[in-house]
């Protein structure tokens, strides 16, 4: 696997193998079943890797990560009714029936997957602008403590021993552009 | 961690396991009990959870453990033993036990849970900073032991730092191993960094880490965030100086993280030590700073030492253009005479680089010409010049009246000038510090400003130095003239003079120091039927002693102090002559050949011996009364001279000029200027040499005798008569070498011109072939070239050939020689040019055209080519091309360099001398030998000699005339 294949995977997995840990369990995935339905998203995910970091996918990459997250727990949920001969009787629709109707707490889940993935891009971005060269430690406490913690600039720039507040305004514009830049460039990629 | 009995217990010499207390990713720790009954930890590492290299790894890593930091070592958990088992399918060593989270080092094994930091790490609380700076420095401390071994612990992180006895020490021995084969991949999350791993800043790094969590509270991953409360307490400070230790250490570029652990603990105990690491890194920033811009400025200079080195070229080069123009600026003005504008060029030339090359200093010498002193003074022409009783001299300046200057010195400055009456100033009577204006209406006394009207008509007022009158002849009735007394009130006399002429007009006159004669020129008619004559008349007859017609118009006269001389200068037709007549006698005679120019100045000396004059050639000459007289002249002033006068010792002349300068002349200096000797009939042909110490020349006169002048004042020494031309000066002998066309030598005492008694002459083996060159070195290498390609070198006077040299095609060659008389130079009229060392040939160039001169540099380095089309070729040695080519107009029949190498100097038959820049070979400063050289005309040059010493170069021109130039910098009249 090429080097830029290695990042966008290890990438990939800090930002979503909690969140598709999280989404099975909220379809209803046992616990047993959650490590095993998220091998086997990430064994998918991985297989299809170049073509996600080419961009050659259609739609919203986490529309179809959920939709093969729901399935795989819609497979192990079934397997284990097979496994334990409670087979269902009727039409070979009604043995799609509980996939194909909307789960009322599905909308919650949803909408908690949503939120999780916007917290687990933007811990990713701060880790990348971290390790950033071009933005020191001074510059990402200043961004922080402006952006995150509300600090005005004449404070931060006492706490960080600058003499000039302009200084901390650019910092804290320098940094922000980099965020902003990080933060569209992985929602370009895995949203 | 609780009892955990899942697994069988491997059976370990000497230690029974009770139960597991860890797991890591290569194995198992058991709390163990020895014999002893001692607990430890033992950790087991099975071969099967391990590929075999890495398990082999692992066990040379703990081997090298053991060898390399004993038990007890500082800081550093302690392995007691390392086994493997009997089937080789695991290991096992032995450490000290951990301390117990709650118990301490008292060990309750069903209880026991080893104390490491995770179990002090609870998040969102934190460590005050200066704990954490302690724990710091024991950690570092630690991690520097560790290194100073040559080994990398590899994974510092909370976990793997337990307590034993309170003590924090670093475990997981496991992973420690050599710094040169740590670059794998090994380490928790957060702990290591992206770049780096498995060096020892890569174990500081983790150290940062963990020390940021503990002083923060915050994730590791959360780094470098700050805490929103960062400010804020006690702790606020503290935390400052801890982040920047932090930063430092967690530095994502590896070149700027801590490379060592003890730059860390360093930095850490200078914190704990209650000093600042902040400052310190200012310091350090600004210490850092100055070295980028020292870097930078070095760079800079670097890059920019190429433009600078070629605008310094290229500025050189322009300034050395502009030096050679401002030096033929000042040639053509010293040349036409304007001293004034040659002095002022030089000072301009002298500042750019290159001045003091030869033709400045000649150039300065001839601007400056000799010793004299100028006088501070105005612009204003001066008028008239005379010390009054209290021996200071006074200058009537054409504009501001009377400047009396303020001691006899008159360099020491004059007084504000003193107002007289309208008109401008005559004259005074320096006995009674009187003065006359020029209306004749007033006297004026110089100390009490006190006037007294004469009602005289317009006419000249003179004033008899020696007597208190004052003598008033008429403009329009020269015949009469009134006498008066200075100090008395009584009428004046006046007397009608009884004349041939009647009609006649006054042009000036003068009266002798004792009043007693009066000499006044007369004038009728104008232009071509201009008539003048002279009058002498004794003012105490009533008839003119004598008259006299007078062809020309005088520009000068005066009496001598003893009224025996009356001395007049006469302009006609563009030249001057100087006449004296006696008094009494009256009879006529001439006292100077006549000069360029009109005098317009008189001076006799106090004691009438000699007589100052000047005029519109700027010099200012002395001549005595002796018979022959003897004539000096001395240059300087910048513009014709209007006034002169004598000090009372005799010693010094005072000459004021037309431009306002006052300059004085010490008599008593030798070395007056004498530039060209025309009084002597030299063919033009022949040869000219200096003696070695340029005190003396020989020059044949004529075909029939040489002469020898001393010098710089071109004074005969003697005459010899022979056939033959100068050859040689023997140093410091009286001997002269001659030679005839015959090539025999004949050896004069140059002293008496007589031949040396008792000295034979030689004859020059020499075959029967006409010499078309010769040469001589100072010290006596006489180099010949025959027409038939022969060139010979002797040793003089011995005439045995030190070497010989034959080339057939090589007919009728010139020749030069070093001063030293090793390097020679033959040139050929057919194409060749060589250069030889002790005879031996150096070099050999083609030359393609007809040679008329060849010169040689002192030290043999250049060779140049005089050529009859006027070009100029230079050859260097060792370099088979031309280095230079220079043309110049008309041919070019005689070249010499200077003593010192540095410049070519290139006589022409347009009369110039071109010297060239022996190190640039560019633009040449042309001097000519004198004002208005005609191309091809009398002047051109035929010979040109710098002497070795004295500073003389000599030219001799096709007519005969020999012109000297002064070039050291020490020759009368330079300042």
């Amino acid at each position: 696997m090429k080097r830029n294949e290695d990042e966008a995977w290890e990438e990939f997995c800090r930002i979503y193998i909690p969140l598709i840990r999280a989404y099975a369990r909220s379809r209803g995935a046992s616990e047993s079943h959650v490590e095993d339905v998220s091998q086997e998203v990430l064994t998918e995910v991985h297989r299809d890797l170049p073509g996600l970091i080419q961009g050659s996918r259609n739609g919203s990459f986490t529309a179809w990560l959920r939709q093969k997250i729901r399935w795989r727990v819609e497979d192990r949920r079934r397997a284990e009714r097979r496994h334990e001969g409670s087979v269902v009787i009727g039409s070979g629709e009604d043995d799609l029936a509980p996939s194909r109707i909307e789960d009322p707490g599905a909308i919650d889940a949803e909408r908690e997957f949503d939120l999780n993935l916007a917290r687990q891009m933007d811990a990713e971005v701060l880790r990348r602008l971290a390790k950033l060269r071009s933005v020191k430690p001074p510059m990402y406490q200043a961004w922080h403590w402006k952006r995150r913690d509300g600090w005005e600039s004449a404070r931060i720039a006492r706490a960080l021993d600058v003499s000039k507040v302009a200084t901390i305004d650019t910092w804290v514009f320098r940094v922000q552009k980099h965020y902003d830049a990080e933060l569209a460039r992985i929602r370009k990629c895995w949203e | 961690m609780g009892e955990d009995t899942s697994h069988e217990f491997p059976a370990i010499p000497d230690y029974e396991l009770i139960h597991r207390i860890g797991r890591g990713a290569f194995g198992d720790v058991w709390l163990a009990r020895g014999k002893t009954g001692a607990f430890r930890a033992v950790k087991i590492v099975h071969r099967s959870t391990l590929d075999p290299r890495a398990f082999d790894k692992e066990l040379q890593g703990l081997r090298r453990y053991l060898d390399r930091v004993p038990p007890g070592s500082h800081r550093q958990l302690a392995v007691l033993h390392v086994g493997i088992s009997e089937d080789s399918a695991f290991l096992h060593y032995v450490m000290e036990l951990a301390d117990d989270v709650e118990r301490g080092t008292h060990i309750d094994p069903a209880h026991y849970r080893p104390l490491t930091l995770r179990e002090k790490l609870i998040p969102g609380k934190r460590m005050p900073a200066e704990a954490v700076a302690d724990l710091g420095c024991e950690l570092a401390e630690a991690l520097s032991v560790l290194h100073g071994f040559g080994l990398v612990h590899r994974d510092i992180k909370p976990g793997n730092i337990l307590f034993v006895g309170g003590v924090p020490k670093l475990g997981d021995i496991g992973l420690v191993t050599a710094a040169t084969t740590a670059h794998t991949l090994v380490g928790t999350d957060g702990y290591f960094p992206d770049q780096g791993r498995g060096t020892p800043g890569a174990d500081l790094y983790g150290l940062g880490k963990v020390l940021y969590e503990l002083a923060t509270g915050l994730d590791r991953l959360d780094w470098p965030r700050m805490p929103a409360d960062f400010d804020i307490g006690e702790n606020a400070e503290p935390l400052k100086e801890l982040v920047s230790i932090l930063e430092r250490a967690c530095e994502n570029d590896p070149r700027r993280r801590y490379h060592t652990a003890d730059a860390m603990l360093a930095d850490l105990q200078t914190m704990a030590a209650g000093r600042s690491v902040l400052r310190l890194r200012q310091l350090e920033r600004r210490t850092q700073r100055a070295r980028r811009l020292a870097f930078v400025g070095a760079l800079g200079v670097a890059l920019l030492s190429p433009v600078l080195l070629w605008e310094r070229w290229n500025t050189g080069k322009q300034r050395a253009l502009l030096r050679v123009s401002e030096l033929n600026q000042a040639a053509t003005a010293v040349v036409f005479g304007n001293l004034e504008r040659g002095r002022e060029l030089l000072r301009t030339a002298q500042e750019l680089p290159g001045s003091s090359g030869i033709e400045w200093r000649l150039l300065r010498n001839e601007a400056e010409g000799d010793t004299h002193h100028r006088i501070p003074h105005s612009s204003a022409a001066v008028e008239w010049l005379g010390h009054d009783s209290a021996g200071r001299l006074l200058v009537i300046d054409g504009t501001e009246g009377f400047l009396v200057s303020r001691s006899p010195n008159p360099s020491s400055g004059f007084d504000a000038p003193i107002p007289i009456t309208t008109g401008h100033p005559i004259g005074i009577a320096s006995g009674r510090d009187v003065v006359l204006d020029d209306s004749g209406q007033w006297i004026s006394w110089l100390n009490s400003a006190r006037r007294h009207p004469l009602p005289m008509p317009k006419g000249d007022l003179l004033l008899p130095s020696a007597t208190a009158e004052w003598i008033h002849v008429g403009r329009d009735s020269p015949h009469d003239i009134t006498r008066g007394h200075l100090d008395s009130d009584t009428p004046p006399s006046r007397t009608s003079l009884r004349t041939t002429r009647d009609s006649q007009r006054l042009r000036s006159s003068c009266v002798s120091n004792d009043g007693r004669w009066l000499a006044a020129q007369l004038y009728q008619g104008l232009g071509e039927s201009l008539q003048t004559r002279l009058l002498i008349t004794d003012l105490t007859q009533t008839t003119p002693s004598h008259e006299m017609e007078w062809n020309g118009v005088i520009g000068a006269m005066s009496f001598s102090p003893d009224s025996r001389w009356l001395a007049v200068a006469t302009a006609s037709r563009g030249q001057s002559r100087l006449e004296r007549i006696s008094i009494g006698s009256f009879s006529r005679m001439p006292w100077q050949a006549s000069e360029q120019g009109q005098i317009t100045a008189l001076a006799f000396s106090p004691s009438g011996k000699s007589l100052a004059f000047g005029g519109t050639d700027h010099l200012v000459h002395v001549v005595s009364s002796e018979d022959p007289p003897n004539h000096r002249v001395w240059r300087g002033n910048g513009s014709p001279i209007e006034a002169l006068t004598w000090n009372d010792e005799e010693d010094e002349i005072i000459a004021g000029s037309s431009n306002g300068e006052i300059r004085t002349y010490r008599v008593s200096v030798a070395g007056p200027a004498r530039r060209e000797l025309t009084g002597l009939p030299f063919d033009g042909d022949g040869t000219l040499i200096f003696s070695a110490d340029g005190t003396r020349l020989a020059a044949t006169l004529n075909n029939r005798s040489v002469v020898v002048l001393s010098l710089p004042d071109l004074q005969v020494v003697s005459q010899i008569k022979t056939l033959g031309n100068p050859l040689w000066f023997r140093p410091d002998t009286v001997e002269l070498l001659t030679i005839d066309a015959s090539k025999t030598i004949q050896r004069w005492n140059w002293q008496t011109g007589l031949p040396i008694a008792g000295a034979s002459t030689v004859s020059l083996p020499l075959p029967s072939a006409p010499v078309t060159s010769l040469a001589v070195s100072t010290n006596g290498v006489l180099i010949t070239c025959l027409s038939n390609g022969e060139s010979f070198a002797f040793q003089l006077p011995k005439e045995t050939p030190r070497w010989h040299s034959l080339d057939p095609s090589l007919r009728a060659g010139y020749a030069a020689i070093s001063p030293d008389g090793r390097w020679a130079a033959t040139a050929c009229r057919h194409g060749r040019v060589r250069l030889f060392l002790d005879g031996s040939q150096v070099d050999d160039w083609p030359a393609d055209a007809l040679p008329g001169s060849v010169a040689i540099s002192p030290d043999g380095a250049w060779v140049a080519i005089g050529q009859v089309n006027g070009d100029v070729t230079v050859f260097h040695r060792g370099k088979a091309k031309p280095i230079s080519s220079w043309h110049t107009p008309g041919r070019v029949e005689s070249m010499t360099f200077d003593p010192e190498g540095q410049r070519l100097l290139v006589g022409t038959s347009f009369g110039v001398v071109h010297f060239i820049d022996a190190m640039r070979w560019t633009e040449a400063v042309v001097l000519p030998v004198q004002a208005g050289t005609t191309p091809e005309g009398d002047n051109q040059i035929v010979d040109l000699l710098f002497s070795q010493q004295g500073g003389n170069l000599v030219a001799r021109t096709s007519r005969g005339a020999l012109r000297i130039w002064r070039t050291r910098a020490n020759t009368p009249g330079s300042r």
